[in-house]
C-alpha cells in the first residue's frame, strides 16, 4: 500500500513536471546560431554526456525489474556494472569541461582551443602522474586518468577564477557568472580527485586482536590498549581504547564502542573516526571472540573529505552565479 | 504471514552490520585483494541489499569460505561465478554476466554514446546553418 | 499543440505500467536454477548415527521430499505439524537435511516435537546445502525417481501450499 502511494506521488510530480515542460518548452526555443567549434558546442556535448550518465543509471536501476517482468530471468545489477558504465560518458565529460572552459562563444578555432589547453594539460599530466606515484607508490591506469583530468579541471578553474575576478573590462567589476562557473568547476575537480584517490587507495579490512596486540593497515599501527565497560544514558556499552601510531609516533586515539540500547536489545556498533583534510581513519568493533579477543573492521579512506568539500564548492559556485544580476533579469 | 515469517527469520539471527571475518583470508596481498573484491560482488541472499563481505549470516560465512577454498584451488573468477550461478542463479552476482540478455547491459554505454554523438551532430548541423 | 516536447510525457506514461506491475512482484522468491536438473550428489553422516552414511544411493524412491531444517529456524517449527501429518499419511517419503545445526539440539528437538523423517542427513558445515542452492530455511525439494528436482519451495509448508503446488506434480510422476 505504501508502495502504491509512492508510485502515485512520483507520477504526479514527474507527470506534472513533464506536462509543464511540454506546454512551455517552445518558449525557450531560440534562434541563436553557433559554429561547430564553439563554447556552445562544448556545452551541448556536456549536456548530452550528462543525460547519458543519467540514462545509464535509470537503465541499471530498472533493467532487473523489466527483465523479471518479461521472463528474462532475475538478475542483480550492482556496483561492478555501475562503476564501469559511468566511466564511459564521464571521462569525455571531464575532458570537454577543461577544454570548453576557456573557449569562445559562437565561433572558435579548434587549433586555438588546443593551444589554450596545451600548457594546463601538460602541467596537469605531470602533477597527476607524480602525486599518486610519489605519495602512494602506485599508478594504475584509472588512477592516473582520474588524477590528471581532475587536476586539469582544477588548474583550468583557477585560470577562469582569475579571469572572473579581474575581467578585461575592468569597469564592469567582478564577472559573477564566470566566477560562479569557475568555482563550480573547481568543486567538481576536487570531487573527482577525492573519488579517484579513495577508490584507488582506500582500504577496508577485517581483522582481530586482543589487548596489547597491534594491527597494521595502510601505514598506520592500531594498538588495542584496553577494553572497558562504558555505560551511557540509555545503553550499555563496551568501549575499546585504541592508540594509532604513524612511524612510531602517536597519531591519535580512537574509542569505538559496541552498544546495547536498553529498548532494542540487539547490539549496535559505534565506529570511531579520525577525520582530517587528506584522509579518514575508521575503526569499528565486530564480535567478541572470547579471551578478550575482538574482531574489528578498519578502514583507510584517503582524500575522502574532498568529495564533500568539492560538493560544497560546487554549491558555492552556483550561489555566486545566481547572484549575477544578468541571470535574474526578466525579459 | 510470509512477511512475519521472514521478519522473525531475519531478526533472530540478523547480520551485525559491521560483521566481519576475523583475519586475513590470504597471506599473499594480491590474493587477499582478489578475494575481497570477489566477495564484495556476491550478493547476500538473506539480506536486503548487502554483499557477503558485509554480512555474517550463515549463508554469507559459508559462501566466503567456499570462495576462499576455490581461490586456493586456483579457480578463476569466472569459474567461481559459474559455481555460484549454477546453484543460486544470476541474481547472486552483482556483476551481470557477459552472456545472454545481460550482454545488452554491457553494450548500453557505448550504444548510448553513439546515440549521443548522432544527436550532437544533428543539433550542430541545424545550428550552424 | 502537438510538438516534439510532448515526447517525454508520452514515454513516461508508456513506462508507468512497468512500475505498476513491479509493485506486485514477490521480492523474496528466487527461482531455483536446479529445477529440471539432477540433484546434487552428496554423502553425509546420518543425524542419529554418525557411522551411518547417507548418500544418493539411499534415495531409491519413486518420488521424495527433501526438507532443509534446523532447530534455530522458527519457520521450521511452524511447518513441523504439517510435516508430521504428511509423514503419517504416507503420501511421500521425507528426507531431512539438518542444516548448520548442533547434533544434540537437533535430536532433542525431534524427540520433543516428533520425527517425520525417513532419514536425516547431518549437514553440519552447510556445504551440501550450498550445492542445493539453499539460502533460507525451511526449504523443500520435490525429487523424482530419476533424481531430477521437479519443484522447490521456499518457506514453511502447509496444507494449502501442498494441495496447490505439490499434489498435482506427485500425481503426474505416479502416473508415468
Amino acid at each position: 500500500m505504501r508502495d502504491l502511494f509512492i508510485l502515485i506521488f512520483l507520477i504526479t510530480v514527474i507527470g506534472g513536471a513533464l506536462i509543464l515542460y511540454a506546454k512551455r518548452a517552445s518558449d525557450l526555443d531560440d534562434n541563436v546560431n553557433f559554429s561547430a567549434v564553439s563554447r556552445e558546442t562544448f556545452l551541448l556535448l556536456n549536456n548530452v554526456l550528462l543525460v547519458i550518465t543519467t540514462l545509464l543509471i535509470l537503465i541499471g536501476t530498472l533493467a532487473p525489474l523489466v527483465m523479471e517482468i518479461f521472463g528474462m530471468g532475475k538478475i542483480s545489477i550492482g556496483a561492478p556494472w555501475f562503476e564501469i558504465a559511468m566511466l564511459v560518458p564521464m571521462i569525455p565529460l571531464l575532458i570537454f569541461i577543461s577544454m570548453g572552459m576557456h573557449s569562445l562563444w559562437i565561433k572558435d578555432d579548434i587549433r586555438k582551443v588546443f593551444d589554450r589547453s596545451k600548457f594546463l594539460f601538460i602541467t596537469a599530466a605531470i602533477i597527476g602522474f607524480f602525486i599518486p606515484a610519489y605519495f602512494y607508490g602506485r599508478a594504475g591506469l584509472l588512477l592516473v586518468i582520474g588524477s590528471i583530468l581532475s587536476i586539469w579541471i582544477i588548474l583550468s578553474s583557477f585560470v577562469s577564477i582569475k579571469n572572473g575576478l579581474f575581467p578585461n573590462n575592468r569597469k564592469s567589476g567582478i564577472n559573477r557568472s564566470v566566477l560562479g562557473m569557475a568555482t563550480a568547476h573547481l568543486g567538481l575537480g576536487f570531487f573527482v580527485l577525492g573519488v579517484t584517490f579513495v577508490s584507488s587507495f582506500g582500504i577496508e579490512t577485517d581483522r582481530s586482536f586482543s589487548v596489547g596486540d597491534t594491527l597494521s593497515v595502510a601505514g598506520y599501527d592500531y594498538r588495542l590498549k584496553s577494553i572497558k565497560n562504558a555505560p551511557g544514558p540509555n545503553y550499555q556499552a563496551i568501549e575499546a581504547e585504541i592508540d594509532v601510531y604513524k612511524d612510531n609516533s602517536l597519531y591519535t586515539k580512537l574509542y569505538p564502542q559496541k552498544r546495547t540500547y536498553i529498548v532494542q536489545k540487539s547490539p549496535m556498533t559505534e565506529a570511531a573516526i579520525k577525520a582530517s583534510w587528506n584522509k579518514d581513519l575508521f575503526i569499528a568493533l565486530g564480535d567478541s571472540l572470547g579471551n578478550d579477543k575482538w574482531s574489528v573492521r578498519i578502514q583507510y579512506k584517503p582524500m575522502i573529505r574532498w568529495i564533500w568539500f568539492g560538493c560544497l564548492i560546487m554549491a558555492l559556485g552556483g550561489a555566486i552565479a545566481i547572484s549575477d544580476k544578468r541571470y535574474r533579469s526578466i525579459e | 504471514m510470509k512477511k512475519i515469517y521472514y521478519f522473525i527469520l531475519f531478526a533472530t539471527f540478523s547480520p551485525i552490520v559491521f560483521a566481519i571475518d576475523t583475519g586475513l583470508a590470504f597471506e599473499d596481498s594480491k590474493l587477499q585483494e582478489r578475494y575481497e573484491k570477489l566477495i564484495s560482488e556476491v550478493r547476500c541472499l538473506v539480506c536486503q541489499n548487502q554483499s557477503i563481505k558485509s554480512s555474517n549470516v550463515f549463508l554469507a560465512v559459508d559462501l566466503r569460505n567456499e570462495i576462499k577454498i576455490m581461490i586456493g584451488k586456483g579457480k578463476s573468477n569466472n569459474e567461481i561465478g559459474d559455481y555460484l550461478v549454477e546453484r543460486y542463479g544470476e541474481f547472486i552476482l552483482y556483476r551481470p554476466r557477459y552472456t545472454g540478455y545481460s550482454l545488452f547491459l554491457w553494450i548500453a554505454p557505448l550504444a548510448l554514446m553513439l546515440g549521443g554523438l548522432f544527436v550532437v551532430m544533428r543539433v550542430i548541423k541545424s545550428k550552424s546553418n | 499543440m502537438m510538438n516534439k516536447h510532448y515526447l517525454p510525457i508520452i514515454i513516461f506514461f508508456l513506462v508507468i505500467p512497468i512500475f505498476y506491475i513491479g509493485l506486485d512482484r514477490n521480492k523474496s522468491e528466487l527461482p531455483s536454477p536446479l529445477i529440471g536438473k539432477e540433484m546434487p550428489k552428496f554423502s553425509l553422516p546420518s543425524l542419529q548415527n554418525s557411522n551411518n552414511i547417507i548418500d544418493n544411493s539411499n534415495f531409491d524412491y519413486e518420488i521424495f521430499l527433501l526438507n532443509v531444517w534446523a532447530t534455530w529456524c522458527s519457520g521450521c517449527l511452524e511447518e513441523h505439524p504439517f510435516l508430521m501429518q504428511l509423514s503419517k499419511s504416507n503420501q511421500i517419503p521425507i528426507i531431512g537435511l539438518n542444516w548448520r545445526d548442533n547434533k544434540n539440539d537437533a535430536i532433542d528437538w525431534l524427540e520433543n516435537y516428533g520425527d517425520p523423517y525417513n532419514l536425516i542427513a547431518n549437514d553440519k558445515l552447510g556445504r551440501v546445502a550450498i550445492d542445493w542452492g539453499v539460502y533460507g530455511a525451511p526449504e523443500s525439494f520435490l525429487v523424482d525417481s530419476n533424481g531430477i528436482i521437479i519443484h522447490k519451495h521456499l518457506g514453511p509448508l502447509n496444507e494449502k501450499i501442498w494441495e496447490q503446488d505439490f499434489v498435482s506434480l506427485i500425481r503426474d510422476v505416479n502416473n508415468k
